[in-house]
């Protein structure tokens, strides 16, 4: 059954080795996988009845919920193409409510003609580094980034994964997806805003995995202090995405818990986790680390990342959009960096934020790495235009955090560091922005 | 002195809901909308408001309107 579908057969397999399991965790309800399943085919009969036939795409608002879950599969059975809609969006989806699942019989079919090359999954990206753009993923795609990530952070069907993350993109999706197809239990909870119940959740049903952002392990330390570190013994493995985490961070965590799996993904809509650091790697923590599986191709093409693996997206919905997004079948993430030879990948900016000094690419992350270890606190570097040369690099330096004079740093660059790549105007800065990620805003100050 | 109403205006605001709405004694996580990122408001606005600093092995019980109110209560004396 389902050939076109691994993730879908995966599933069902679950359910056929143990029926009466607890597959989900939602408030007071608790589902089997014998349920599972059941609902999944009942929600089929829903899509179908509303007029939906394979290849048709249904807008699914992606809520924490049971019912958003038998929507989801049950669109996969039947080929149907799952348009993830966030909640928070105010965007309109297919309107149903639970019951209308309930009632429907089980869709006991199986389209025929159906291939696991198929688009099944649109997802939009967030759009924080360009414009948010469709992501087109088919049955194979969703299935392996759902299963290469579950090898890397070894899930297996013995977890009790607590879901908080927000599962209309990838991170948490597939969070949802990789526990179903190994036969583990998600207990769903809203958001990370009630660490206690966090805590209580993750005590209440032996939780030993869930997935988060840096932001989220920041509140969560904030809220809680240092009680996290009671569950050491039971978390197995997390996993860290959507952002980078300071290095201080990272140690942090392990330090709390030091005997769990501890790992971060580098990854985008587009072609998934594509590369993972494990934090107890501590030589190579300064790196997004390797590619995710064998099937996982990284390499670097005119210093940018470019990725291919089986998860990696069949294209964009916009047809506008693929014209520059992939070189020789890699898809360009638009990171820039360098593969150390260790097999370690290593990020060094965004390609725009690249500065073209007369043509040659120079990283802003490079040169301000390179101002700080002259003995500088904290600076940041952006595109100047300049009439002769197009770009110049231009540094703001962080007010009070040196001893140093603008003089002094130019000197002692010019001293030490490539002449192209030396900031030709320099300026004091009250406060580098950054934002709600920490990331730095090169943007604002572009041209300034 | 009670805290409550106050309290439960200054949370309303930030969730942007009438605070006849806001239950006193609702966990946050059934309240719509008080996420992570809205909690980190209130804690900011209520410190302020209050000019009181939340001791940090407090902040951990923090998890309805009825639960400020007394902290901040406590820590007025």
């Amino acid at each position: 059954m389902y050939s076109y579908s691994p993730l879908l057969q995966a599933v069902f397999q679950a359910c056929e080795r143990h029926p009466d399991k607890i597959a989900i965790i939602a408030g007071p309800q608790e589902i089997t996988y014998g349920q599972l399943c059941l609902n999944i085919r009942k929600a089929a009969s829903l899509i179908q009845a509303g007029g939906y036939k394979a290849g048709d795409t249904i807008r699914l608002l992606a809520v924490k919920e049971p019912h958003f879950i038998y929507m989801d599969f049950g669109a996969q059975m039947l080929g149907v193409i799952g348009e993830m809609i966030d909640p928070d969006s105010g965007e309109k989806a297919f309107g149903y409510t639970p019951e209308d699942i309930e009632r429907m019989e089980p869709y006991s079919g199986e389209p025929e003609g159906l291939k696991d090359g198929d688009v099944i999954e649109i997802l939009h990206t967030t759009g924080t580094t360009s414009k948010p753009k469709s992501v087109c993923l088919s049955h194979f795609n969703i299935f392996w980034a759902a299963k290469n990530t579950s090898d890397f952070v070894q899930n297996d069907e013995n977890d009790v994964e607590v879901v908080v993350m927000p599962i209309c993109h990838a991170f948490g999706i597939r969070r949802i997806h990789l526990t179903l197809m190994n036969g583990a239990t998600a207990v769903l909870l809203p958001n990370f805003a009630n660490v206690q119940l966090l805590f209580r959740t993750m005590e209440k049903y032996h939780v030993t995995t869930f997935g988060m952002a840096p932001a989220a392990w920041g509140y969560v330390r904030k809220i809680s202090g240092t009680r996290i570190s009671r569950f050491a013994g039971q978390l197995r493995h997390i996993e860290f995405g959507t952002a980078a985490m300071p290095m201080q961070g990272k140690k942090e965590v392990v330090e709390l818990l030091p005997d769990t799996r501890i790992c971060h993904n580098y990854g985008l809509t587009e072609s998934n986790r594509s590369a993972m650091i494990e934090y107890h790697d501590t030589a190579h923590l300064d790196s997004v680390g390797k590619p995710i599986a064998d099937n996982m191709k990284i390499k670097v093409i005119d210093g940018e990342i470019c990725v291919h693996g089986n998860q990696t997206m069949v294209g964009y919905l916009d047809p506008e959009d693929n014209k520059e997004a992939f070189v020789d079948g890699f898809f360009r993430t638009g990171d820039c960096g360098y593969i150390s030879d260790e097999g370690y990948i290593y990020l060094t900016g965004r390609a725009k934020e690249m500065i073209s000094v007369g043509g040659k690419k120079v990283s802003p992350v490079e040169v301000e790495e390179a101002i700080c270890r002259l003995g500088v606190g904290d600076c940041i570097c952006v595109s100047h235009p300049d009439e002769l040369l197009g770009e110049v690099v231009k540094a703001f330096i962080l007010k009070g955090s040196t001893g140093l004079s603008l003089e002094e740093i130019d000197r002692l660059m010019k001293e030490s560091f490539p002449l192209f790549k030396c900031p030709a105007l320099y300026e004091w800065i009250d406060e580098i922005p950054v934002n709600a990620m920490g990331k730095k805003q090169r943007r604002v100050l572009k041209g300034v | 002195m009670d805290y409550t109403e106050e309290v439960r205006g200054l949370i309303a605001g930030i969730l942007s809901i009438p605070a006849g709405q806001l239950d006193i004694e609702a966990e946050m996580t059934d309240v719509e909308g008080w996420d992570s990122l809205r909690n980190v408001m209130i804690l900011s606005k209520l410190e302020e408001h209050f000019d009181i600093m939340f001791p940090s092995d407090d902040i951990f019980d923090l998890t309805s309107v009825k639960a400020f109110a007394e902290e901040i209560k406590k820590l007025k004396g």
